[in-house]
């Protein structure tokens, strides 16, 4: 242990050997070396060879310079590298002058007015993509509004003409929403589902009563049910009419009567089905209720798909990225201009 | 009458080329001998001397007062690191060259009697020593005991402290003892008592 400590002194202290030569210690650390010099023999040695070397280091001659170095001319400016003298303060420059342009236009609101044409073309080539974003996902919207819009219409008209009849109504136009054809123009399938309904209504009401004014009635009811299927073709009104708006429901109510004894004499499946059906009255409304239902539903959901020109109207997030823009300029510049101080005050190699 | 450094200066920085000349014939040898030992190569050593002064010329301006040796000693160690940097095998040349260049070798011309007892090839085993140490260790061996440059002149040319070039000084001598010491023989009689 005494011995690790003491070649860890002697260490210490042969680093303050060429010192000590050349009266670099101070009093204190002189008077320790030489304390320990006295009693190391190897130390001693060393400093002899170190002051040996010392004086054949001082007396290594002169070496005669060949000729004077004087200069015949001032010399030429410094050739300095291209890039080191006038990139870094041209740089500086543009990016300050870009900045200040940024900063004055940004006050006098002329970058923000661009901005908000530009925003308003944003709008506007967003609406045309959600137009046809829109066209593509309308047979997922409007297969499942528009039959329901017609089932809706066409049970008015079976309201309108039979009561009785609502059921094979019904049942047509459900066959007509079971049809797998809802890539079909909505309206014109509307229209064919309404239009079979009232010619089912219509060969009913002839077959069962031949009266003309029921089947002038009738007509009318058709009539009205393909506009009440054309205005539903709006859709802010897809809910169906309601059976008591009908407007002549309560006039047709005994044809409807001997349309629908005329349909079950007539060996006709769906008459079949519509007589074996329940009375169709409370569950004709409570399908007219839940099919408005789901068409506000679908409404509801339609919005969702289109960007609203009002989400895009600039206002004072248009100032953000202007903002950004500023800062990230000041920063650059800052780097620039610090770059070209240093290259400006290098000094010489 | 000799001017002293600052009023050359001052006058150089006016234009004044012949105060700045005075400068030049004053340090020449100084910044030569010290490139010399440096690079080991003479010839080099000339050229690097005179852009030396060309450079300190055209920063004269920049000169903030000082030891107006250790500017341009340390534009001089500047502008021979480039070239160490820049010719790395040169370095190793020039430790080769240094066995045949007679430059390293010849007396000064100023013969005195310490030169008899320091022989041609002492002098080229000195040189080779210096040559083999890092460039921090050489820089201020060479500042110190050839230039003859205080400690402190020596730490504003390298620009180091006071410690730091104690301690380069102190490894740099070691190292140039443990090599010399290797040929005794070439040592003059007074250091030789130990063989």
């Amino acid at each position: 242990m005494l011995g690790l400590i003491g070649i860890r002194r002697h260490d210490s202290l042969r680093a303050m050997m060429s010192s000590y030569l050349d009266e670099q210690l101070t009093e204190a650390e002189a008077t320790r070396f030489e304390r320990h010099l006295s009693g190391c023999e190897e130390c001693r040695a060393e400093l002899d060879e170190l002051e040996a070397t010392a004086y054949m280091l001082r007396e290594l001659p002169e070496l005669e310079l060949p000729r004077s170095l004087a200069l015949a001319s001032v010399p030429d400016p410094v050739p300095a590298p291209w890039f080191s003298q006038w990139v870094p303060t041209l740089a500086t420059s543009l990016v300050g002058v870009l900045l200040v342009a940024l900063i004055a236009g940004d006050a006098v609101g002329i970058l923000s007015q661009a901005q908000q044409v530009e925003q308003e073309e944003t709008v506007a080539a967003a609406s045309e993509a959600d137009a046809s974003t829109a066209a593509a996902g309308a047979p997922m919207v409007e297969s499942a509004a528009v039959p329901q819009a017609a089932l809706g219409q066409a049970n008015t008209a079976a309201d309108t003409a039979a009561p009785s009849a609502e059921g094979l109504a019904v049942s047509e136009a459900s066959a007509d929403e079971a049809a797998p054809a809802p890539m079909a123009p909505q309206a014109a399938l509307a229209q064919e589902a309404a239009d079979e309904t009232a010619e089912t209504e219509l060969a009913m009401g002839t077959r069962a009563a031949p009266a003309a004014d029921q089947l002038e009635e009738s007509t009318d009811a058709t009539e009205e049910a393909t506009e009440s299927l054309e205005a539903a073709a709006a859709p802010a009104a897809m809910t169906a009419p309601s059976a008591d708006t009908a407007p002549a429901g309560t006039q047709t109510e005994d044809a409807a009567v001997e349309a629908l004894e005329a349909a079950v004499a007539a060996p006709s499946p769906m008459a079949a089905l519509a007589v074996e059906a329940p009375p169709t009255g409370e569950i004709q409304r409570i399908l007219m209720q839940d099919t408005a239902a789901k068409i506000a539903a679908d409404q509801d959901q339609v919005p969702e798909l289109a960007v609203s020109p009002d989400e895009l109207e600039p206002d004072e997030g248009i100032a953000l990225p202007l903002l950004q823009l500023e800062i990230a300029l000041g920063a650059l510049l800052a780097l620039l201009a610090s770059v070209t101080f240093w290259t400006a005050r290098r000094p010489p190699s | 009458m000799q001017q002293e450094d600052p009023e050359l200066v001052s006058r150089g920085q006016q234009g004044d080329l012949s105060a700045f000349n005075q400068i030049v014939e004053r340090y020449q040898s100084q910044v030569y001998n010290h490139a010399a030992r440096i690079l080991g190569d003479r010839t080099t050593a000339q050229d690097i001397t005179q852009e030396t002064f060309i450079s300190a010329h055209r920063a004269l301006a920049k000169f903030r007062g000082g030891s107006l040796r250790a500017w341009l000693l340390r534009i001089g160690s500047n502008l021979s690191y480039d070239f160490i940097r820049k010719s790395r095998r040169r370095a190793e040349q020039s430790l080769d060259q240094s066995l045949e260049n007679p430059g390293f070798a010849a007396p000064s011309k100023d013969p005195s009697p310490e030169d008899s007892a320091i022989s041609g090839e002492l002098r080229v085993e000195l040189q080779k020593a210096i040559l083999a140490l890092p460039m921090d260790q050489r820089t201020v061996l060479v500042l110190i005991d050839v230039q003859g440059l205080s400690y402190e002149e020596a730490a504003e040319t390298t620009r180091a402290s006071l410690g730091t070039v104690k301690s380069r000084l102190n490894r740099a001598r070691s190292a140039v003892r443990k090599l010399i010491m290797q040929n005794r023989e070439l040592l003059p009689a007074q250091f030789r008592r130990n063989e």
